[in-house]
C-alpha cells in the first residue's frame, strides 16, 4: 500500500469518527429535548424536591453523556432512561437518608396543579394537608409496593415501563399497584373517621 | 370499602396520586442540561483527543503492519547468509539464493577466544550424499607426473623391451621380499628387533 493511500485511509477512519461523533451529540439532544421532563418527574417522585430532582436530572444525563457510545444499541430510550433516573435518584436519596423522610419543610414545594384558583382557603389547606398525609403514608409503605407506585404515579409512565426500569414483570406492577393502593385508601378511610 | 364511602376514597386517593409526580420543572430545565452537557463536552475533549488519537496511531500501525506483511509474502532480494565457509554446504533452498561471504582479507582476524566454542555439527548423512559430487572413478584421476609422461613415452614406442624390462623389475623386487622374510622370522620386523635387543642384553 502506497503512502498516499494509507493517508486518505487514516482520513477516512477520522472522518467516520467525527460522523459518528456528531450523531451521538445529535440523538444525546434529542433525549434531552423529548425526556427531560420525565427524568425530572421520576428524580422528583422518589426525592420530593426541586433542587435534588434537577441535580438528579443534570447527573442522569450526564451518565447518558459517559456511556453515550451505547446510544445506538439501545432499543428503548425513554426505558433506558427512566431506569438512569431511577437509579440515580435512588442512590441520592439513600445517600440523605432521605427515603422515608418528607420535607414538608421544603419552600419550593409544589402547588398541586388539581387546586383552583377559585377553591376555598379551606380546600387548599385541606388539598395540602391530604398531599403531606399522602407522602407519609406512601414513605410508610414496604419498598416492594413503594417503588412500583411512585413510578406508576408519574404520568409518562406505563405499567410496561415501570416493569423494566424496575426489571419486574408487568402482572407484578399491577398486582404491587393495586395493593399498595388498597393499604392507602384503608388508611384514607381511617384518617376520615378519626378526623370526624 | 367497608365504611360504604368507597367512591369518595377511591376519587380522592386517585386525585392526590395524580398530584404526586405531577409536577413541572422549573422552565428552561432543557437548556440548563444541554448547557451543562456542553461544558461537560468543552472540559472532556482532551480525553476525547487523545482517544481518538491512540485509535488512529493504532489503525496506522495496523495499516502499516498489513502492508509490510503482504510485502513480506514476496521475497525480491536473496538471502545473504553470513556465515563462514564450511566444507560441506547445505543444498540450496528452492527459489532462494544463499552467498556465503568470507571475511575479508583487510579486516583482522578475531582473537582466539578463551570460551569453549561449540563444535560445529556435521551435516547430516543424506544431506552431504545429495552434496558430494558424483564420481565415476575413485580415486580421482591426478594429471601425469613428468616420469609418468616419460614412462608413458617409452612403453609406446619399445613395448616389448619394456614388458621384459616390468617381467626382470618384479622378479627382483620378489627376490628382496624374500630375502628379507628370512631375516626376520617372526615376520614381524619390530619382534625381531626386540628379541634380538634382549638377548644382546642378557648376555
Amino acid at each position: 500500500m502506497s503512502e498516499g493511500k494509507r493517508v486518505v485511509a487514516g482520513e477516512a477512519i477520522l472522518s467516520g469518527l467525527a460522523t459518528i461523533e456528531r450523531s451521538r451529540n445529535q440523538m444525546l439532544e434529542a433525549l434531552v429535548r423529548e425526556h427531560s421532563r420525565l427524568v425530572y418527574r421520576i428524580a422528583y417522585a422518589v426525592l420530593r424536591g426541586h433542587h435534588d430532582a434537577e441535580d438528579a436530572t443534570q447527573e442522569t444525563f450526564m451518565r447518558v453523556l459517559r456511556y453515550s457510545s451505547k446510544l445506538a444499541t439501545v432499543e428503548d430510550p425513554k426505558t433506558w432512561l427512566a431506569r438512569i433516573a431511577w437509579r440515580v435518584a435512588i442512590d441520592r436519596s439513600r445517600q440523605r437518608g432521605r427515603t422515608r423522610e418528607v420535607a414538608l419543610e421544603d419552600p419550593e414545594r409544589p402547588i398541586p396543579e388539581a387546586v383552583s384558583s377559585d377553591a376555598s382557603a379551606d380546600e387548599t389547606m385541606h388539598g395540602a394537608e391530604l398531599s403531606a398525609a399522602l407522602e407519609r403514608m406512601i414513605a410508610a409503605l414496604p419498598e416492594k409496593l413503594r417503588e412500583p407506585l411512585i413510578l406508576s404515579t408519574v404520568e409518562e409512565m406505563s405499567p410496561k415501563e415501570v416493569a423494566a426500569t424496575l426489571s419486574i414483570n408487568e402482572a407484578a406492577v399491577r398486582s404491587h399497584v393495586f395493593r399498595a393502593r388498597q393499604i392507602l385508601r384503608d388508611k384514607l378511610a381511617g384518617r376520615s373517621r378519626g378526623s370526624r | 370499602m367497608t365504611n360504604g364511602k368507597p367512591d369518595e376514597f377511591d376519587r380522592t386517593l386517585e386525585a392526590a396520586l395524580a398530584k404526586y409526580a405531577a409536577v413541572e420543572p422549573r422552565t428552561g430545565l432543557e437548556e440548563r442540561v444541554l448547557a451543562n452537557l456542553g461544558a461537560e463536552r468543552a472540559r472532556v475533549p482532551d480525553h476525547a483527543w487523545w482517544r481518538w488519537s491512540a485509535i488512529a496511531g493504532v489503525s496506522a500501525v495496523i495499516v502499516v503492519a498489513m502492508a509490510l506483511s503482504l510485502r513480506s509474502d514476496k521475497p525480491s532480494h536473496p538471502v545473504v547468509a553470513n556465515h563462514p565457509p564450511t566444507p560441506i554446504q547445505a543444498p540450496q533452498e528452492r527459489g532462494t539464493e544463499i552467498i556465503s561471504i568470507a571475511p575479508r582479507s583487510g579486516t583482522r582476524p578475531a582473537p582466539p577466544s578463551t570460551a569453549p566454542k561449540p563444535a560445529l555439527r556435521p551435516w547430516p548423512p543424506d544431506v552431504a550424499r545429495a552434496r558430494a559430487p558424483k564420481l565415476e572413478q575413485f580415486p580421482s584421476p591426478q594429471p601425469l607426473s613428468e616420469q609418468e609422461k616419460l614412462l608413458q613415452n617409452y612403453v609406446a614406442e619399445n613395448p616389448e623391451q619394456a614388458v621384459l624390462l616390468a617381467r626382470a623389475r618384479t622378479e627382483a623386487l620378489r627376490q628382496d621380499q624374500l630375502e628379507e622374510m628370512n631375516s626376520f622370522p617372526s615376520g614381524d620386523p619390530a619382534r625381531d628387533w626386540e628379541e634380538r635387543n634382549h638377548g644382546t642384553k642378557e648376555r
